[in-house]
């Protein structure tokens, strides 16, 4: 609607410091959406400096990173929105590392389902999936910037459980839907959960002192060893899957855990002769 | 006498049973401090220890007066340092801001409207700030090398170092960095390492020279070129005495080394003098002349 | 997105500021308002005023801001009661009639509600998260509000 008047400096004035009821700011306020001429006449009495200091965070805003789904989901969870970022840079939790988890697990799922001999191959093959993961978190290619993340204050140590934690949990969902597809006796479906988490906190008690990408194979191979060396050619055994097995997992994980806890300051500073 | 911001004191450094650093002493005040050496182990190593990256087999390190051993200062160094290494690999799915701001958030920039402004302001610094939003991998060698640099301001530490910033830089970014690197240098202390020795000439108000696991010269940039002053000289064939000679591009040879009596004396460079340095180490090392 | 930005910020600024006294929260809002046009700019229809819909984004943002632990920033305290001066007179009958100078008399606390759901446009919900009030305190002000007006024009 046309109107006969417009904002004049004064007026302006008057808006800007507030010193005006409420039925004229709105007058003005209407006026504003649809006179460009007076919001022009507004805008010299907005103090420059402020809105330079507001553009300047558009401007920085702008070129920012938007969180994608996994951040957003995480942050509502009630996770700090930095945490939350420097776990959705893990490598290993990037899509490409979840399609190729989502692909190994489906082949051995299939597998699986040709009898004792493939659900023994999918109960080996679970528990090395988070290994894999949290040595892909870490080694070289994948971390390029290890050298400038020890030059920086974030505790290294942090870093690396929060990693390990969330490549573990995304394994575990993972293996946990693919072994109750799996294996149909009860206990068994999960009996690589142990065995898991046994795996994966020695990988870190012995990524205090070596590098993490070895001590993941290291601790692989030694796994592989133990679980067919229960199940030799000819027969299929379930042995390394037994609760007296289970147990042993369950110990060694404990021990894992107070190593690494003890020795979490070794992976702030690095002490280590090579 | 002002404290050095950064004291390294009988350091020793080794790998696997071959010493980079063998009781080296190096000292650093506010300003710009050059490290000269051959390429190998000692320079980076001495770098990375100096950037608490690294701890030395032997040795006592104090950076800005705390040292680094200690678990509970350490964090506090850390805060007030920026280090650029050597080879910085970044995730080539990153953009330029996000490689950053992933920097600031392990340097505990933790409120994201602030630190999203640092990044910009640090982007801003290395000329980077129009292609804030291209990934890594469109980014040419010497874009990423001064993406690399740019995290290396975030914060504004008191303490830089810099391990080769401007290798692989074209000329005209070479002397855009000097700019930028001398006027970090105005109330800060930057350590820097180069092959470039016109870049530390042009910089440093102090070199230190490594060789062999050892500083052996520790001063201003001027000193240095005086020790090489007459051993440097001209003359229309190659002096067989010279320790290195090359053809300049006017016909004329420059000679380096112990010169003839009646040689023409050219003004020594850097190099030169530090070239004479090392051999004459090397060859005292070996028990020669 | 600068001569967007040149044109509408210091409006912006302003009006927010009328409604939240917390300056560093406004600047936050004008920020994402902003960069929500620049983002969201395929979808603006392109009928009615550009301003129009830029403030519809910004009060909705600065509502959000309002959700959870976040104390609801009290608007500032408009100059209420005083005489509007001739000339103000004028202004006020051009935009509103009568309205305007009722407006004035009634309380402050029903000023505020009428400003939020009639003026501002904003749902009882989205008005009570702007004020700090639950929704049925919205409501019944708003009665209030309407009954105050009426015996005013009347």
């Amino acid at each position: 609607m046309t109107t006969a008047w417009h904002v004049d400096p004064r007026l302006a004035r008057r808006y800007a410091d507030g010193a005006m009821d409420l039925a004229l700011a709105t007058s003005v306020e209407a006026h504003l959406v649809a006179c460009a001429s007076c919001r022009d006449v507004i805008g010299a009495v907005v103090p420059t400096d402020r809105l330079d200091s507001i553009w300047d965070g558009l401007a920085a805003e702008l070129d920012a990173p938007r969180p994608g789904l996994v951040e957003r989901f995480l942050t509502r969870l009630g996770m700090r929105e930095d945490t939350a970022r420097l776990l959705v840079t893990t490598a290993s939790l990037r899509l490409s590392w979840l399609t190729s988890l989502a692909l190994v697990l489906g082949f051995a799922a299939l597998t699986a389902g040709s009898g004792d001999r493939g659900r023994l191959l999918f109960l080996t093959v679970a528990p090395l999936l988070p290994v894999a993961g949290v040595a892909a978190a870490f080694a070289g290619p994948l971390d390029p910037v290890r050298d400038v993340a020890a030059a920086a204050p974030y505790s290294r140590f942090r870093l690396i459980l929060l990693r390990a934690l969330a490549v573990l949990a995304t394994s575990i969902g993972f293996a946990a839907v693919a072994g109750v597809l799996v294996i149909d006796e009860g206990w068994l479906a999960v009996g690589w959960l142990l065995p898991a988490l046994a795996l994966v906190s020695t990988t870190l008690a012995l990524s205090a002192r070596f590098d993490p990408v070895h001590a993941a194979a290291a601790v692989g191979l030694v796994w592989v060893m133990v679980v067919w060396s229960h199940a030799p050619l000819r027969q299929v055994s379930f042995a390394a899957f037994a609760p007296p097995a289970q147990l042993v997992y369950l110990l060694v994980t404990i021990a894992a855990v107070i190593v690494v806890v003890a020795a979490r300051t070794v992976f702030d500073y690095d002490r280590r002769s090579r | 006498m002002t404290t050095p911001t950064v004291e390294l004191t009988g350091i020793v450094k080794s790998y696997r049973r071959t010493p980079a650093l063998r009781d080296t002493t190096f000292v650093a005040h506010p300003g710009i401090t050059g490290l000269l050496g051959p390429n190998g182990a000692g320079k980076t190593t001495l770098l990375r220890i100096a950037a608490t990256v690294l701890a030395p087999d032997q040795g006592v390190v104090r950076l800005l007066g705390l040292n680094p051993h200690s678990d509970e200062v350490r964090g506090e160094i850390r805060r007030q340092l920026g280090y650029l290494p050597q080879d910085v690999g970044i995730h080539r799915f990153f953009t330029a801001f996000e490689f950053v701001d992933y920097i600031a958030i392990l340097k505990e920039m933790v409120h994201r409207r602030s630190r999203h402004q640092e990044v910009h302001r640090v982007l801003g610094l290395v000329g980077l700030d129009d292609v804030a939003r291209k990934r890594v991998y469109a980014l040419s060698g010497g874009m990423r090398r001064r993406l690399a640099l740019a995290q290396a301001l975030l914060g504004d530490p008191q303490l830089l170092v810099l391990d080769e910033p401007t290798s692989g830089l074209d000329p005209e970014q070479r002397l855009r960095f000097r700019d930028l690197i001398s006027r970090l240098g105005e109330g800060r202390t930057v350590l820097l390492s180069s092959h470039n020795s016109d870049d530390l000439a042009a910089l440093c108000g102090h070199i230190a020279v490594l060789h062999s696991g050892h500083i052996v010269f520790a001063g201003p940039p001027a000193e240095l070129i005086a020790t090489a002053e007459g051993r440097v000289w001209q003359s229309t064939q190659r002096a067989p005495g010279a320790l290195l000679a090359w053809r300049t591009g006017d016909g004329l040879y420059r000679n380096v080394g112990d010169p003839p009596p009646d040689a023409t004396f050219v003004p020594p460079q850097l190099e030169d003098a530090y070239l004479l340095l090392v051999r004459q180490d090397s060859l005292s090392a070996v028990g020669g002349p | 997105m600068s001569t967007l930005y040149r044109r509408h910020a210091p409006w912006l600024v302003l009006r927010l500021s009328r409604r939240c006294a917390d300056a560093g929260l406004v600047d936050e809002v004008v920020q994402d308002t902003f960069l929500a046009a620049w983002r969201g700019a395929s979808r603006y229809q392109g009928t009615g005023e550009v301003a129009a819909w830029i403030w519809g984004i910004a009060i909705r943002r600065l509502i959000d801001q309002f959700r959870g632990q976040r104390a609801a920033a009290l608007p500032l305290s408009d100059v209420a009661g005083s005489e509007p001066s001739a000339e103000d007179r004028v202004l006020l009958g051009v935009e509103y009639g009568d309205l305007g100078g009722a407006l004035n008399r009634i309380s402050p606390e029903l000023r505020a509600v009428v400003q939020a759901t009639i003026l501002d446009g904003l749902t009882t919900r989205e008005a009570g998260r702007l004020l700090g009030i639950p929704p049925g305190t919205v409501k019944t002000r708003m009665m209030r509000a309407r009954a105050a007006l009426r015996e005013e024009l009347a």
